[in-house]
């Protein structure tokens, strides 16, 4: 556990380290009083100095375990990263696809794929969860979703 | 406009069809949340503010507050009937009301955790409309020297109760402070930690960082644990017997004081409630053998001091503007996306629309207990649907909610940002709660920090000189110290032994 623990406190020090320089760089105080800077910094610093207190305290403390199931299975792993993945190529595509294509094609893909649902389902929530949602928010609630910039999809309207 | 003029107003507006409308799709929403397992308030609340965008200010509040406590009635319904409690505050009503529901008792059960919940909530809404103008009253002298103390009070305690660690909680609570102060600096208008990066002048936006810390790192995590097996029970008669309500009488007296008290102190949650009611019932009770066998005091108890304690924690956020847990600074978010702040000012500038939420409770409330015992089987047949779809939709909905909030792809990118750090977060332990009220109270805090500074000319002891601002951050420091001064009396009381 000291391994994990010592990756998310350097993190959290990087973070603070990195906050008080910017800080520096903005002004720390103005004749009116504290500047952009002030509130950044002794908030970093506070965190720095905590962070080195907890991992002092976690290597003086006695060797704890990986508590159980700390690390997913590999099946789960593989759903994680896919669900992820998938998270991460809506973002790309919805503004060049559409959102109805992009979701159309994300809800398959977790359905089939990381959720084993069968196909007629996996089309059924799909297609309700693209078409219908855009239906939904866009048409009856006004909500701005985006829409296919590729010559054919932007022609047909998706 | 005193409190009950102001409240009658408030029923008049709350009455219109619109907000009578709004309270009840929030209570459904919100009911459904709360059946939902692994889906919590304050990620079900944060997935579905998208909905309120294009709402008026009174009724994206009434459907957002309505959700709040609706949640903890949907909870109430799976955890009785099928053995799964959609939310932590249930899991005590599974020892005895899953019991009762084994013998048939299913019906009774439900009904006593629906009327004790709507006792201990409308006393608790009863209870904010007679605290609101005692409060508002010595809140309005309160400086932003007072003012940022006490949010430091809130924060402190929300820090302490988080977790098993303080230092942790303290860390967490730092690194949502620190996600806060990103965008332009509120005073001189420069910006900050921005990457150059034109979205991220507003700052962070609460919503996707939230339901990537709540909503998102939930789904992750849950993709790791095979689906519960759901035991369903029959359900019996909703009519409890006489002496069911005889039985119900002393706990849901006990558990609307019990929960109303405890809602009052920010930091505790619904779940502390409804154990420490529990705990009571069990030494109240003449035949404690009978406790996890299927008493009925076992659910009517703890499940009434959970709703009254989700509703008198708004009082603290309505007088004060200080949020006591995570989905109560997400309703403060709401407040604040409707250009609205809450706190003492809010009764004297935006009475009409404070007393219309108001009111709304007391509507959403009466909702809940009439609406939801006849729709049971139609929760339990939602619950029926494999996670997998309901992940998949829930998704959807996350990935809609963050794009409109500004027609940005960038806010998706936020949202998977914080789910995976709160599925690093969940696995090493480290409490998401302070992080995330610390993200929506940061630019409160600093805003009050640099007043008080500014108008002290820059002097630090005004925060100490001041009586309640000196004894508020005493007070703030017990509770941070508390760890530290609880061993230091155990090492004294061992050497002395």
């Amino acid at each position: 556990m000291r391994l994990v623990y010592l990756f998310i406190g350097l993190a959290f020090l990087a973070m603070s380290v990195y906050v008080m320089v910017g800080a520096f760089a903005l002004e720390y105080y103005t004749p009116i009083g504290p500047g952009p800077g002030f509130f950044p910094f002794w908030l970093a610093a506070i965190l720095a100095v905590l962070t080195a207190v907890w991992l002092v305290r976690v290597y003086m403390g006695p060797r704890e375990p990986l508590p159980e199931g700390f690390f997913p299975s590999r099946s789960a792993g593989v759903q994680i990263i896919s669900v992820l993945g998938a998270l991460i190529l809506f973002v790309f595509l919805a503004e060049l696809l559409g959102f109805r294509i992009t979701m159309l094609g994300f809800l398959l893909f977790v359905l089939y794929g990381p959720g084993r649902q069968s196909a007629p389902i996996s089309i059924t929530i799909a297609i309700a969860g693209s078409f219908g949602a855009y239906y939904l928010f866009h048409d009856l609630l006004g909500i701005h979703l985006p829409f296919a910039t590729i010559g054919f999809l932007e022609n047909l309207g998706l | 406009m005193d409190a009950f003029a102001g409240l009658m107003t408030g029923f008049a507006a709350a009455m219109s069809p619109e907000n009578l409308y709004y309270a009840f799709i929030g209570c459904m929403f919100g009911t459904l949340i709360g059946i939902l397992p692994g889906v919590g308030s304050a990620a079900g609340m944060a997935i579905l503010i998208p909905i309120t965008f294009k709402l008026p200010a009174a009724g994206a509040i009434i459907m957002l507050s309505a959700l709040f406590y609706g949640s903890y009635y949907g909870g109430t319904i799976t955890t009785v009937l099928l053995g799964v409690p959609g939310e932590t505050a249930s899991a005590v009503t599974l020892l005895d009301g899953y019991q009762m529901a084994k013998q048939g008792r299913g019906g009774a059960a439900l009904s006593a955790a629906a009327i004790g919940s709507f006792i201990g909530g409308t006393f608790a809404v009863f209870g904010l409309v007679i605290a609101a103008p005692v409060t508002v009253k010595y809140a309005l002298k309160f400086g932003p020297t007072e003012f940022f103390s006490l949010m430091i009070v809130a924060t402190a305690l929300l820090m302490g109760l988080a977790g098993k660690s303080m230092l942790k909680a303290l860390i967490m609570g730092l690194f949502g402070f620190l996600i806060a102060t990103v965008g332009m600096d509120p005073a001189v208008g420069a910006p900050r930690f921005t990457f150059g990066r034109v979205e991220l002048m507003d700052g962070v936006s609460f919503v996707p960082v939230v339901m990537g810390l709540f909503g998102l790192s939930e789904i992750l995590t849950n993709l790791e644990n095979p689906a519960q097996q759901v035991f369903e029970t029959k359900m019996s008669s909703l009519i409890p017997t006489r002496q069911d309500i005889k039985d119900c009488v002393g706990p849901v007296t006990r558990g609307t004081i019990l929960g109303f008290l405890l809602g009052l102190i920010p930091g505790t949650t619904q779940a502390l409630a409804a154990f420490v009611s529990y705990t009571m019932e069990v030494k109240a009770s003449k035949h404690p053998e009978k406790f996890g066998n299927g008493a009925i005091e076992g659910v009517a108890g703890p499940e009434t001091a959970n709703n009254a304690h989700a509703n008198a924690a708004l009082i603290p956020l309505f007088t004060l503007g200080v949020p006591g847990s995570p989905s109560i600074a997400i309703l403060l978010g709401a407040f604040m996306m409707n250009g609205l702040a809450p706190g003492p000012l809010l009764f004297t500038e935006h009475p009409d629309l404070t007393w219309t939420v108001i009111a709304s409770f007391y509507i959403g409330n009466f909702m809940l207990l009439i609406l939801n015992l006849p729709a049971i089987p139609m929760w339990v047949t939602i619950l029926k649907i494999p996670y997998a779809i309901l992940t998949g939709l829930i998704l959807a909905f996350m990935l809609i909610g963050s794009y409109s909030l500004s027609n940005s792809m960038f806010d998706i990118g936020t949202l998977i940002l914080f789910g995976i750090l709160g599925y690093i977060f969940r696995k090493a332990d480290f409490p998401l709660a302070p992080a995330a009220m610390t993200l929506i109270l940061g630019p409160l805090l600093e805003k009050k920090l640099r007043l008080a500074l500014e108008l002290s000319d820059g002097d630090f002891s005004v925060f100490f000189t001041r009586p309640i601002s000196g004894t508020l951050l005493a007070l703030a420091a017990i509770i941070i110290l508390w760890p530290a001064i609880r061993l230091l009396i155990s090492r004294i009381r061992r050497t002395a032994a």
